[in-house]
């Protein structure tokens, strides 16, 4: 808790400073153990930092040269794809990272676009959907990785087969709820919510939701904390701000959930001591829930922070840069 | 000298899988300080690994492991292809994967290794067992699981037993996302397991009161009676529809208990003679079985 | 999950509580963890009753479990562990016919010093498995109507049931029952929450 005086002990002010500097020292931990276990994932680990300071700001506190190169390394010689760190294999989810970061940079012109394309396409499958590496798993997750990749590419016409990309992603839309899962026939969750309503946002198929449907089940994960979860019975999680919210947004319905208990759910979660967000109030921050903490706090519209897109978690002053207009429902 | 010790407990990790064919758990100890005894434990048939010594060694596997990966591709494929070599990967795969299972390039080693004939099928899928025993929500583990039964015919494969993986894991974490879609998995892979799966599925709930995940679960199992035209098979001419009698009553509709009038009271104006019998049998087994759900639903929430 | 734990009956001696008989169920805890939980439970249980008046119920909220505790005019406790889950009235009308059962069995001469050895009384495993399925419990809760919920009272951690200037933190280190391995335990999970 802040401890300011005699405001309302509930409400805290958002520690715009500890952040910073939490995502600035996050990478210098190099012998940590904590830095160690997370390598696997470390280039998504720099796209939520990178994406975090941009927001606020402060982009300038990264060493750009320093990033750039370490993306550069990442990048497979054979497939094209980028690896979560030197040493890993090539994945979608590392790839959409990559790219992000290199996006937010202005720095495309450092690699192989053409291998990115050629990555992506080739784990397209007869059914539409993504194989996330060349080992074949399927998920709806990348499909999405694959479309927002190829949007900040600008290659998404005759490359890949949208219209049966669209039917996959159709195809694991759940009747009872209107949301969708990780594949035909999974259970709905918030997470997977977004990467299919991100996909249609991309691909400019927004009509085919049941926005009134879905639009109810998102607004139903706010709990009475304020805080919201990713699915029924479950707690409330800072990231799920995230993943919910910019799903409301993209469909324009952003105003049915109540954004002043929102907001000092994720300030809550806030670690007035060390900087960062937690999943919950009073846990261990990390640098994940830290980036959908301040993007929630953005869509909100939370003084101080920069617009950030709701369907590319991305600076908006970046996609506009590009050009790019992912499609968006107005409020009714 | 810290080396020394880590290539000791993983070689004693990995004597106890020798040793143990059942294992049947992986865990760490919570103990902070070394006390000079193995930190490698080993009673009935579960293993546990004291936690002051978990970061060094998963360090040096990993350390080992990267940097098998990071040689030229030609160096990697003659590392796969000598058993003494591939041998001393898989020790080291073993460990690493145990303490961080979320680590997808170990995951794609195994399966190298696997193609290469260094890795039996049934070790690996005890293996995934194993991590799975330490962290239920492995999707990775999952995922492994399914890329290795591609490789067997669905008649050599041990359903019963998937099925009771799930449900470990199911148990274990409430509204396990993964353990229910690899269930999916299972349930379109494998033999007609519905009417075991709706009596297994309902004890499951009476225990697990909130677990959305599981009544998902049931609307998919439902979805799939359908889609096969399943009905249970029972001895008298009438299949039992005493659920959806019930709930018709509650709503004031009375009906006669027979599938005729059933039929003529939810839906009167069909075209019999386009749908076969066989459909329509299944469809008042799903009603009725839906209707069985709601009653269960509000007993629940009456006792609870 | 619903789910039954730990089942104990104690005294509450002018000191402290004295353990008279315990059951527990730990097959959902991981191989290793199973003897220091049971460890950790016992000491709840024992801390509880010692900071509860007779003639009061309580529920105590810790972490994943639920500790229900009845401490009877005449000093016999009972307690309960459970989930969250675990319907509280149902969990408090069983411990009321534990303390029933145990009277009926056991005279009351031998509470004050009785111990886990010298007490003859080995209905708890029966109880623990078959109320694991709280419908079980339905025609007993209808016989005893009397058990009012709103006597209950609801606390949200064992810190709460503590006394002014009392750590659980305290308590842990200090506890001479607690082995080291359990110490460590507790650290760690108070870590990774
Ligand atoms: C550009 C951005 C921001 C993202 C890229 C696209 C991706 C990878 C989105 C991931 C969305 C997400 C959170 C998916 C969830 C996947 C899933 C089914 C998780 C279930 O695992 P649990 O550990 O059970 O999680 P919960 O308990 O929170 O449901």
């Amino acid at each position: 808790n802040g401890g300011s005086g005699d405001a309302d002990a509930g409400i805290q002010e958002l520690q715009f400073c500890k952040h910073v500097k939490y995502i600035e020292n996050h990478g210098k931990q190099e012998d940590d153990y904590e830095y160690c276990m997370t390598e696997f994932l470390r280039m998504s680990g720099i796209y939520w930092g990178v994406t975090a300071l941009d927001i606020m700001g402060q982009l300038d506190r990264l060493e750009r040269k320093h990033i750039i190169e370490f993306v550069k390394r990442c990048q497979c010689s054979t497939t094209g794809g980028f690896a979560p760190c030197e040493g890993h294999d090539p994945h979608m989810l590392y790839t959409l990272s990559a790219v992000q970061i290199l996006c937010t940079y202005d720095a495309l012109n450092e690699i192989d676009c053409e291998a990115v394309v050629r990555f992506i396409v080739g784990l397209q499958q007869p059914d539409g959907s993504f194989f996330g590496d060349k080992w074949g798993e399927v998920d709806t997750r990348f499909s999405f990785c694959a479309v927002a990749t190829l949007t900040l590419l600008k290659r998404m016409e005759q490359t890949i087969d949208i219209d049966k990309a669209v039917q996959f992603i159709m195809s694991c839309c759940n009747q009872t709820d209107g949301g969708f899962g990780s594949k035909p026939g999974a259970e709905s969750h918030a997470g997977l919510i977004y990467c299919c309503v991100g996909f249609l946002s991309l691909t400019h198929r927004l009509h085919l939701l049941d926005v009134d449907k879905l639009g109810w089940w998102l607004c139903e994960r706010q709990l009475g904390s304020g805080g919201l979860n990713g699915r029924p019975e479950k707690l409330p999680d800072v990231c799920y701000s995230w993943w919910v919210l910019s799903s409301l947004t993209i469909m324009g319905r952003l105003h049915w959930i109540s954004s002043e208990k929102l907001q000092q759910f994720i300030l809550s979660c806030q670690d007035a001591e060390t900087g960062g967000f937690s999943d919950r109030t009073g846990n261990m921050p990390d640098i994940f829930h830290t980036l959908f903490g301040i993007g929630g706090l953005s869509l909100l519209g939370h003084s101080g922070l920069k617009a950030i897109n709701p369907t590319l978690c991305m600076p908006q002053y970046i996609v506009d840069r590009l050009a790019i207009k992912p499609q968006i429902l107005s409020r009714p | 000298e810290k080396r020394v010790l880590c290539e000791k407990i993983i070689r004693d990790i990995n004597a106890v899988f020798v040793k143990d064919a059942d294992l049947a758990s992986f865990e760490i100890i919570p103990k902070e300080t070394n006390c000079n005894k193995s930190p490698v434990v080993h009673v009935e048939h579960n293993l546990g690994l004291e936690s002051w010594c978990a970061q060094h060694v998963y360090d040096h596997a990993h350390r080992t492991l990267i940097l098998h990966r990071r040689q030229t591709l030609q160096q990697q494929l003659r590392t796969l292809q000598q058993q003494q070599q591939s041998d001393a990967l898989a020790k080291y795969l073993n460990v690493a994967l145990l303490i961080n299972p979320d680590v997808t390039t170990f995951w794609h080693i195994r399966r190298q290794l696997v193609q290469k004939n260094r890795l039996s099928i049934n070790k690996e899928l005890q293996f995934s067992a194993l991590v799975l025993s330490i962290k239920p929500k492995s999707n990775e583990a999952f995922a492994y699981r399914r890329w290795l039964y591609s490789f067997q015919s669905a008649d050599a494969i041990d359903w019963p037993n998937e099925i009771s993986i799930c449900e470990r894991s199911a148990d274990r974490c409430a509204s396990n996302y993964h353990a229910w879609s690899h269930r999916q998995w299972v349930l379109r892979s494998g033999p007609c397991l519905l009417q075991s799966e709706l009596l297994r599925t309902e004890k499951f709930l009476r225990k697990h009161i909130s677990d959305y995940s599981c009544y998902h679960y049931r609307q998919v199992l439902l979805a799939r009676a359908y889609e096969l035209c399943f009905f249970m098979p029972n001895g008298e001419s009438q299949p039992q529809l005493a659920s959806l009698l019930d709930l018709l009553a509650e709503y004031g509709l009375s009906c006669e208990p027979n599938t005729e009038a059933l039929i003529q009271l939810l839906l009167p104006n069909m075209n019999r003679s386009a749908v076969s019998g066989q459909r329509l049998r299944s469809f008042l087994y799903c009603c009725n079985v839906a209707a069985y759900d709601m009653r269960l639903c509000l007993e629940q929430r009456a006792l609870y | 999950m619903v789910k039954l734990f730990a089942l104990s009956v104690f005294f509450k001696g002018a000191s402290e509580a004295r353990i008279l008989k315990t059951a527990s169920d730990l097959q959902s805890f991981s191989f290793f963890q199973r003897s220091t939980v049971n460890e950790f439970m016992t000491f709840a249980s024992k801390t509880i009753v010692e900071r509860t008046q007779p003639a009061l119920r309580q529920s105590v909220k810790q972490d994943a479990y639920m500790c229900h505790v009845y401490v009877r005019a005449d000093n016999l406790a009972g307690v309960l562990i459970a989930d969250h889950e675990y319907p509280h009235r149902v969990a408090h009308t069983l411990i009321t016919k534990i303390l029933d059962d145990f009277t009926a069995k056991v005279s009351a001469d031998q509470w004050p010093n009785g111990t886990e050895a010298t007490i003859a009384f080995d209905l708890l495993p029966a109880f623990l498995s078959k109320y694991q399925n709280p419908v079980e419990a339905d025609p007993l809760t209808k016989m005893q109507n009397d058990l009012d919920e709103t006597t209950i009272i609801l606390k949200n951690t064992i810190e709460a049931v503590l006394e002014r200037g009392e750590k659980l933190d305290d308590m842990v280190n200090k506890s001479e029952k607690l082995s080291i391995q359990s110490k460590a335990f507790y650290k760690t999970a108070k870590k990774t929450n």
